[in-house]
């Protein structure tokens, strides 16, 4: 081991040392052991992926960089979320998501689709450099969470192909949680029903603007529960799955959203699609946020925390805003969302 | 960002007196003095959609997304409009104080969404707009009626090749046959428009009863609503006839002498500041020779009616200003101006 590298593995140890006695000063005694331990099971793990990266072994690895969660998280708890198997599916609000549980959770496996590249107008709200342009998102997760943790196992997948989600989901690991971020509604049925079959939770957010719309689908409480939580009924899905015609698509899409809870300017925004702008705005914090909500639903669930299906608003201008909910600011919203379904009835029609 | 409103009467920002220009003071007071000149600018709907800062060497206009049509102007069209309207009142004043004006559209160097930057230096040159100066405070939009008194065609032509500029075109319509057939497309916008419930109830939020106290908007006096009736602005809107709207505007471009129609080649947002800088230099020019103009953007911002009236044109520019004008003797009021405080800022 080269000089540089034995002063951070003893910079490490002794990192791990504070982490491992808290309570006491240092002892060179007490020190020592902990080296020849660690140094001891360096060599027994040589095999791992990970230890040629970290110098450690991987409980060292995992005692240190989980050590902040302590007393929020207990060790019982990391282990289980450790050895919990998320597979999320679409990478822009669900590389957030997947970056964030990697991170908080250190899981052992994790598996990721989308078989999307990364575009220069996707750096608003990816934490993606402009070095990773025409990456493809699944790689670029995967070296995120590859740098932050070698000792994961990652799963990827990139098929448009939807007939191919049902053997991703199943095969090597199973999954233990379906995080669906994905714009493509025929994916999401089936995402759906492969919950339901396997009776695993679904949790999917949607960016507007500030705020954060989140729906949890707890298939693994109850088997009954109503796919989309009602919001697109048995015939939509019918009229889903038989059609490619994008207006219908996208009126589904509004119609599973949902217009309530939009602020003033997304409202406005979405009158200029195509206009002033090419497609609906989405913010890179919201994005973040959205990633964070996840990982602690996720979380929650796991950990068995009373979490139920449902529609969830985290909406920022509420807490926020001191006027958000000023009558007047109140009925200018909902004059724009009438507007707006306004639009889209007219657009029906026409078309 | 809200900025503070200094002025309590919305009328005061037309009466800036050009003694008060700082002959001898720094660069930033002299910039923005030649501002209060730009806000006088006619803009749609009156919304004032504009923001200027102030460099060492340039003063940059902005928009102000928050003052958007959302629902009638989707593409923004108007609000740039409004923004070269600015930019035009700005060149003329700048001119007249002695400054030379460099321009940079949508420059690329500048990240803070920038429409135009005016790079100011002292002018050596001859003056190119003194003559309209002295008219950028009385200027406002001449809704009524026109005399029935041809306009004079060699006039119009002096204009197009004094303003002439890359990638837009003046077109000024006289023939009565044309003027009818106009006519009849006005009458289809306005009957699409105001058919159309989201239309009226935005526009409704911008128009004002007569004695307003707000800073932005249309006080119903610009369109011959008296004063008693203009209290109920906003329901006035709402609960217009179509049919009867229609044909009252038609019958106002049936009476006009001429039309105004600014063509844009691009029909980008350097063609849509461009119509609006040659807008804010025609109705200068226009309100020397004693022309009142009226535009109407229900023409444009119908692709079907913007179709027809390039057919009826023969033009293939797409038309993105339309007006009708004639020689007036109205005194139409002027609407209200926020501060200029409130829209600038410093760097």
């Amino acid at each position: 081991m080269s000089k540089s590298k034995k002063d951070l593995f003893n910079k490490l140890l002794k990192e791990l040392y504070k982490v491992r006695n808290p309570h006491l000063d240092f002892k060179q005694d007490i020190f020592q052991n902990l080296k020849n331990q660690v140094s001891s099971q360096v060599k027994k793990e040589t095999i791992l992926k990970g230890r040629k990266d970290t110098f450690l072994p991987k409980k060292a690895f995992l005692d240190l960089t989980t050590s902040r969660n302590k007393n929020l998280i207990f060790p019982d708890e990391q282990d289980v979320l450790r050895k919990t198997v998320v597979a999320f599916f679409g990478l822009s609000v669900g590389s957030h998501a997947a970056i964030t549980w990697a991170m908080q959770a250190r899981p052992d496996a994790i598996k990721i689709a989308d078989y999307d590249r990364i575009d220069a107008t996707n750096l608003n709200r990816i934490q993606a450099l402009w070095n990773d342009l025409g990456v493809r998102k699944v790689d670029y997760v995967e070296d995120r969470i590859i740098g932050m943790n070698p000792y994961t196992k990652i799963y990827k997948h990139m098929e448009r192909d939807a007939s191919k989600i049902e053997p991703f989901i199943r095969d090597n690991t199973g999954a233990d949680l379906i995080v669906d971020e994905v714009d493509n509604l025929h994916a999401k049925i089936i995402l759906r029903r492969i919950a339901r079959d396997r009776k695993i939770p679904i949790i999917t957010v949607a960016d507007v603007g500030d705020n954060v719309i989140m729906n949890i689908e707890r298939y693994d409480l109850d088997v009954n529960t109503v796919p989309f939580l009602g919001r697109l009924s048995q015939e939509d899905i019918y009229t889903i799955l038989q059609t490619n015609d994008e207006v219908i698509l996208r009126k589904m899409i509004i119609k599973l959203v949902g217009l309530k809870g939009n602020s003033e300017r997304m409202s406005k925004s979405l009158f200029a699609i195509n206009g002033s702008i090419s497609t609906w705005p989405q913010l890179g914090a919201t994005a973040t946020i959205a990633g964070g909500l996840i990982t602690t639903t996720i979380k929650k669930i796991i950990l068995g925390e009373k979490v139920i299906s449902g529609r969830y608003y985290l909406s920022l201008d509420d807490l926020l805003v001191s006027d958000y909910k000023l009558e007047k600011n109140i009925k200018k919203r909902n004059t724009l969302i009438k507007q707006l379904e306004l639009v889209l009835q007219k657009n029906d029609e026409e078309k | 960002m809200m900025r503070k409103n200094n002025i309590t009467n919305p009328y005061l920002p037309w009466e800036v007196d050009l003694k008060n220009f700082p002959i001898g003071g720094k660069f930033m007071d002299k910039a923005e003095f030649l501002i209060r000149y730009a806000i006088l600018a006619p803009n749609s709907h009156n919304t004032q959609p504009w923001r200027f800062e102030i460099t060492k060497e340039s003063i940059q206009l902005l928009p102000d997304l928050e003052r958007s049509l959302y629902y009638s102007d989707r593409e923004n069209r108007e609000l740039y409009i409004s923004l070269g309207c600015a930019l035009g009142n700005l060149l003329v004043a700048a001119d007249y104080f002695g400054f030379h004006v460099r321009i940079e559209y949508l420059p690329e160097s500048r990240l803070n969404g920038v429409a135009v930057e005016l790079f100011l230096t002292k002018r050596t040159t001859k003056s190119l707009y003194s003559d309209m100066f002295s008219v950028i405070t009385k200027r406002s939009t001449d809704r009524g009626v026109y005399e029935d008194k041809q306009l004079n065609v060699q006039t119009i032509d002096k204009l197009r090749s004094r303003f002439k500029d890359s990638g837009v075109s003046l077109g000024i319509v006289t023939s009565k046959r044309d003027i009818e057939k106009a006519a009849d497309l006005v009458y289809k916008a306005i009957m699409f428009a105001f058919r159309d419930t989201i239309f009226k109830e935005e526009l409704s939020t911008w128009v004002r009863p007569n004695n307003t106290k707000k800073f932005d908007g249309m006080p119903l006096s610009g369109f011959g609503v008296p004063g008693i009736i203009s209290l109920f602005a906003p329901y006035l809107i709402k609960l217009t006839n179509p049919s009867i709207q229609a044909n009252m505007e038609r019958r106002m471009v049936l009476n006009s002498t001429g039309l105004l129609v600014i063509s844009s080649a691009m029909d980008d947002k350097v063609g849509w500041l461009k119509t609006g800088k040659l807008y804010s230099f025609l109705t200068l020019a226009f309100l020397i020779e004693g022309i009142g103009t009226a535009p109407f953007s229900g023409m444009i911002e119908y692709k079907k009616v913007r179709t027809k009236l390039m057919k009826m044109l023969g033009i293939e520019m797409s038309p993105t200003f339309f007006a009708r004008m004639g020689y007036s003797n109205n005194s139409p009021h002027h609407s209200p101006r926020r501060d200029v405080a409130q829209l600038l800022s410093k760097m």
